[in-house]
Order: structure tokens, then C-alpha cells, then sequence
């Protein structure tokens, strides 16, 4: 049975869940108020990058019924520049970073925007890790690809060896000689081993007492801070190691990290925020906004 | 090209010179009489998309755009963006595109499928079989060509007049990584050295790889000083590489074999890929397509059977 979205944000907004999250339509409309007041920049004249999982449901709000959950607000942005993969981690590296830097309008004196944001569904029940998506009747694992993760490292006959990509499908590539595939599944694999890397969330995962449905968030909240780190690290380099020169032509990035929290085809999508920082080109600095940017919630 | 007769053919849409009708035909600049000139049968990117829809709903009537769900490989570049109604977005995809669900974001840098066996398990476990829906691929690089001609670049908004983009400004690099080893130097290692030495740029490497295993390409990238034709080819290695990374058998099954037997079991609905090489123009042009193929999967058979034929029966250039 429908319920509001008001009871929805009752749901998502639980101690045991996202207490932080804001409708995304609202983020998105603050992130555009935030960065002219802070800056002068128009969101017409900031060109975007997303981090975010490749997932349909992440895709843009159309005027025609979009399942894209990303908010109607972000479309007064330019772009965007898809940084991500599964998962949302920035797979397209410090030369993705560059490319995009470099399609700045500096004509115009424009500014870049870097969001990254893993992604979690919640459903109209209250499920952590799913959501039901249209002209479906059933729970989808979201994201899947973290899901997936999290089983390779909770496999009893693998949780104790590090991920290779040479695992066996679907945990990455590899598999009997019969069903060996073509071995393109790199993205997963890195998954994997974000979540192995990170042994204090891994020793959650592998406890006893703990859901699927808490796992998804244990997982996401690792592969979240690890897409932060890796976000700023392929910024950073692409204006000191690729070509410090870029550095001319943008001096303001802004740099916005969360977890996006997908619902049920239907409803409005939330975000929890972790960090909103203003990258300084010139001296490769992070200046950090997040207490001013979450006081507009 | 002067002579022809064409007018307001994809004039400036909101920047820049435009056209003044004074009661006459007069010859207007018709931007796909450039294109052509690399890419004979290119067509806007917003008919390649009504042909899509307008296809594969003959193959089933419930197949209507908003029941179709779409997986777009194409690049990550921003000028590769949606074009909203009512907004000035500089992205070039066509809104008959957008009228299919999603986009799943298949691609990464010139729209190789990096997000893998998982990416199409989970893009196709997305489909709407409650209202028997159907699955696309559009698997795409891209290569910008300016209004002038100049292959392999494109004009930017916001940026100066004459200061071209490479585009697809990765497939440059890896053209030029290919050219700086020689078509007889080593394979490329990764992680690296230069542009290949961050643990983070993976997907480059692809790209990398993706041309050198191409000895014809290479040979030819090699071969050849001008810039554009290095951009052709190396465009068309990464398409041909993406192509047979989700289509060829390896092992006995290939990526997206691997993805559909996961995902379905027993049932066995429609999906659709096509293939090809999408055409950035200068800003506040209208994008172009080449299409490739356009194929169907057999489930049988775990291949995909080619309807490129029937596709461009009804596939016009403008």
C-alpha cells in the first residue's frame, strides 16, 4: 500500500538508517543557492561531474517520467561529466578529472562541481539495501554491485583470501574454463577489494548477528569514504601531476560527497551528506563548507 | 558545398551566427555536409534515436520507449550530457534518446563497456518485465569534427573560438601513446609509467590495450602524421573492441551472455544493441551519429543476429 512521501522521509530519516538525509531536490536547489552566494557562480556556468553509480534509477529527472531519481534542480548545472562506475567510485581516474577540468567555460570565468555519492535504496517498508523498481513487484538489491561485494567478502570459501580479479563470476571474472568470459568485470573486483581493504568494516560484515540489510549499509559507508578519497586524489591530480596549467583556466572547484538514497519507483529520492569543500586550484587546497552548506537543510 | 540549396539545415540553435531568411533559397552552411566527409552515412543523433524507437516498437507494440530501458556506453564526456527541454545544457544527446528509461551508464572514458559483466547483470535485472519490457545497448565512442572540417576536434562553450578540444581528448592520448611507442614498441603495462602510472586510470589503460591488440590500427595510427585520421582510427578500434567485449564467445560465453543467463534463467526477453560512433559538433550544433549495427540477442544461440539492414531502411541523414 502507498504511503506519503512525508511517511517516506519518516522511514529514511530513522536512527537505524540516514537521520542526515534532505529530499535531493532540495540538496540540489541548496548546492546551486550555496555556490552563487559563496562564489557568484550561476549554476549555467558550473560545469558538473558525477561520481555516482551507473544504475538507470540514478539517471536524470525528465520532463517525461523518467525512473531517474537525480533531481530535476541539477539540470540547471551543465553537463554532466559521468565520473563514476558501479558502485559510484570515480572509476574514470585523474585523466577523466582532466578532461572534464578542461571543458570548463573559463571564457566566462566558470567553476567545476565534483559530486560523489554511492547509492543505497530504501524501501516504502523500510528495507535497507532495496528498493522496488517500475514495472517490478519485488525487492531489488540496490546497489547491486555493493551487494555483490559484500558477498564475496562474507563467501565462507573465499572470505578468507584477498579479492583477485580472477575470482569466479560473479564476484569478478574468472570461473571454470567453460564459463571463463571475456574478464571484464575490473569494477567489481575493485569493490571487493575496498571492502577488504577496510578490515574494520570487514570483521562487521563477517559477524554473526548482523543482516543483509545492515551489511548494505555497513558496505556502502566503506565504498563511500573510499570514493571521497579517491575523488579528491584524481582531482588533485590532475591539476599537479597531468598539467598544472589547467590551474589558469579554473580556480573553483566545489567538491560535495554523500550517500544517495534511492526509494521506490514514485517517490522522491534522498540524500545524506557528508562533506561539501571548495577545491583552491592555484594551491591544491581544500577549504571545508560542510557546516554552512548543511545549516541551509 | 556552397551550392547546395539546403537552408536552416541545423543552424546554430542558440549561440552564434545564425541565418537570415530574406525571401530567397539561399545557401546556408549545412553542417552534415562536413560530417559526411569522414563519415558517409552519418545522421542527425535525434533521427538515429526515432528510428530506434520507432523500430523496436515494430517488433512488438508494448515496446514503447518508456517501456524500454536503455544502457548507454557512450563517453563519460559532459558534452555527451541530455538535452533538456528548456534548459541550455551544452549535452548533445538527443531527446529522442532520452525518451527511453534510465539511462544505466554503461560506459567510462569513449564509451568502452568498463562497468563490466556486473554493470549489464545489473542494468538487465533492471528491466520492466512486469509490463514486458525490452532492453537497448547503445554502444558508442565518440569523435568531435568542427564546422569547418577539422576531424577529431570540436568548439566548446565557454572556450575560445580557436581553441580546439580534442575529442575524444582520451582516445587522443592513447593514439599518442601508441605513436610515442612506435607500432613495434611494447605492450602497455599497467600501472605503469607517464599516463599510465596512476593506479586509478585503469580505464585509460583500456583504451591503451584496446588499440594496441588492433595491429591494423596501430600499424595505420602509426603510419599516418595527420591528427584526424589518427582520431578516426583510434575511434574505431575502441567501437570494434567494445563491440566484441560484450558479443564474442570467450571461454563459451561472453560478457553479456554472462550477464543475460544471470539475469533471466529461464525467461528470455528482447534486447536490442546497437553499435556505432557518435559525433560531437561544435557548440550549438546538433550532434551525428554513424551507425555500425544494430543487431538482436537469440537466446538459443548466445549470439547476437544482425537487423542493421532492416534498421537503415528507414534510418534518414537529416
Amino acid at each position: 500500500m502507498a504511503i506519503s512521501q512525508t511517511s517516506y522521509t519518516s522511514i529514511v530519516t530513522a536512527a537505524s538508517a540516514y537521520p542526515g538525509a534532505i529530499l535531493v531536490e532540495n540538496f540540489g536547489n541548496h548546492c546551486k543557492t550555496f555556490i552563487q552566494t559563496l562564489c557568484g557562480y550561476t549554476a549555467d556556468n558550473v560545469l558538473r561531474a558525477d561520481s555516482i553509480c551507473s544504475d538507470d534509477v540514478n539517471g536524470p529527472a525528465y520532463y517525461n517520467g523518467n525512473i531517474g531519481q537525480m533531481p530535476a534542480s541539477f539540470n540547471d548545472f551543465q553537463g554532466p561529466f559521468f565520473a563514476g562506475g558501479i558502485g559510484g567510485f570515480p572509476f574514470t581516474g585523474s585523466i577523466g578529472m582532466f578532461a572534464w577540468a578542461s571543458h570548463v567555460q573559463y571564457v566566462t570565468d566558470g567553476a567545476l562541481l565534483l559530486f560523489s555519492a554511492p547509492h543505497i535504496g530504501i524501501t516504502s517498508t523500510g528495507r535497507l539495501g532495496h528498493m522496488v523498481r517500475r514495472g517490478q513487484s519485488t525487492d531489488s538489491n540496490t546497489c547491486g554491485a555493493v551487494g555483490v561485494a559484500v558477498l564475496r567478502n562474507t563467501n565462507t570459501a573465499l572470505s578468507g583470501v584477498p579479492p583477485l580479479s580472477s575470482d569466479p563470476f560473479p564476484f569478478a571474472e574468472g570461473g571454470t574454463a567453460t564459463n571463463a568470459g571475456s574478464g571484464n568485470n575490473y569494477q567489481q573486483y575493485i569493490l571487493n577489494k575496498i571492502l577488504w581493504d577496510d578490515t574494520t568494516t570487514r570483521r562487521s560484515l563477517t559477524a554473526s548477528n548482523v543482516t543483509f540489510e545492515n551489511k548494505m549499509k555497513l558496505a556502502t559507508e566503506s565504498i563511500r569514504r573510499a570514493t571521497y578519497t579517491q575523488a579528491k586524489s584524481n582531482l588533485s591530480a590532475a591539476f599537479v601531476t597531468i598539467n598544472p596549467s589547467l590551474s589558469d583556466l579554473v580556480k573553483d572547484v566545489f567538491v560535495v560527497n554523500g550517500t544517495f538514497i534511492n526509494v521506490d519507483d514514485g517517490y522522491q529520492a534522498y540524500i545524506q551528506i557528508n562533506s561539501f569543500e571548495l577545491y583552491k586550484t592555484k594551491t591544491n587546497t581544500f577549504v571545508t563548507y560542510t557546516t554552512p552548506f548543511t545549516a541551509l537543510f | 558545398m556552397a551550392n547546395k540549396t539546403y537552408y536552416f539545415k541545423n543552424v546554430m540553435t542558440s549561440r552564434g551566427v545564425g541565418s537570415t531568411y530574406d525571401g530567397r533559397i539561399t545557401p546556408v552552411f549545412n553542417y552534415l555536409d562536413v560530417v559526411t566527409q569522414t563519415y558517409p552515412n552519418a545522421v542527425t543523433a535525434e533521427n538515429f534515436a526515432a528510428r530506434l524507437q520507432t523500430y523496436i516498437r515494430s517488433v512488438n507494440a508494448s515496446y514503447t520507449a518508456n517501456n524500454v530501458l536503455l544502457a548507454s556506453s557512450v563517453c563519460s564526456d559532459d558534452v555527451n550530457g541530455p538535452i533538456f527541454p528548456n534548459k541550455n545544457n551544452l549535452g548533445q544527446m538527443p531527446l529522442s534518446l532520452n525518451a527511453f528509461l534510465g539511462p544505466f551508464m554503461a560506459g567510462g572514458l569513449d564509451g568502452y563497456p568498463h562497468t563490466g559483466t556486473t554493470g549489464l547483470l545489473a542494468y538487465a535485472s533492471h528491466i520492466t518485465s512486469g509490463t514486458g519490457g525490452a532492453l537497448l545497448i547503445y554502444v558508442a565512442p565518440h569523435i568531435g569534427i568542427t564546422k569547418d572540417g577539422q576531424v577529431g576536434y570540436m568548439r566548446r562553450r565557454g572556450q575560445n573560438y580557436n581553441d580546439l578540444s580534442a575529442t575524444c581528448g582520451a582516445a587522443a592520448a592513447a593514439a599518442g601513446w601508441i605513436r610515442t611507442n612506435g607500432v613495434g614498441g611494447p605492450a602497455p603495462v599497467f600501472p605503469g609509467t607517464g599516463l599510465l602510472a596512476n593506479p586509478a586510470d585503469y580505464q585509460f589503460y583500456t583504451l591503451v590495450k584496446a588499440i594496441y591488440d588492433n595491429v591494423g590500427a596501430r600499424t595505420a595510427i602509426c603510419a599516418t602524421a595527420n591528427f584526424g585520421e589518427q582520431m578516426v582510427l583510434a575511434t574505431e578500434a575502441i567501437r570494434s573492441a567494445a563491440y566484441n567485449i560484450i558479443t564474442s564467445p570467450v571461454g563459451g560465453t561472453s560478457t553479456f551472455k554472462l550477464a543475460y543467463d544471470n539475469a533471466f534463467g529461464q525467461s528470455t526477453p528482447d534486447v536490442f544493441l546497437t553499435t556505432g560512433t557518435f559525433i560531437n559538433v561544435d557548440d550549438g550544433y546538433k550532434a551525428y551519429a554513424d551507425v555500425a549495427n544494430f543487431l538482436k540477442y537469440n537466446p538459443t544461440t548466445g549470439l547476437f543476429d544482425d537487423y542493421t539492414t532492416q534498421f537503415k531502411q528507414e534510418l534518414y541523414p537529416d
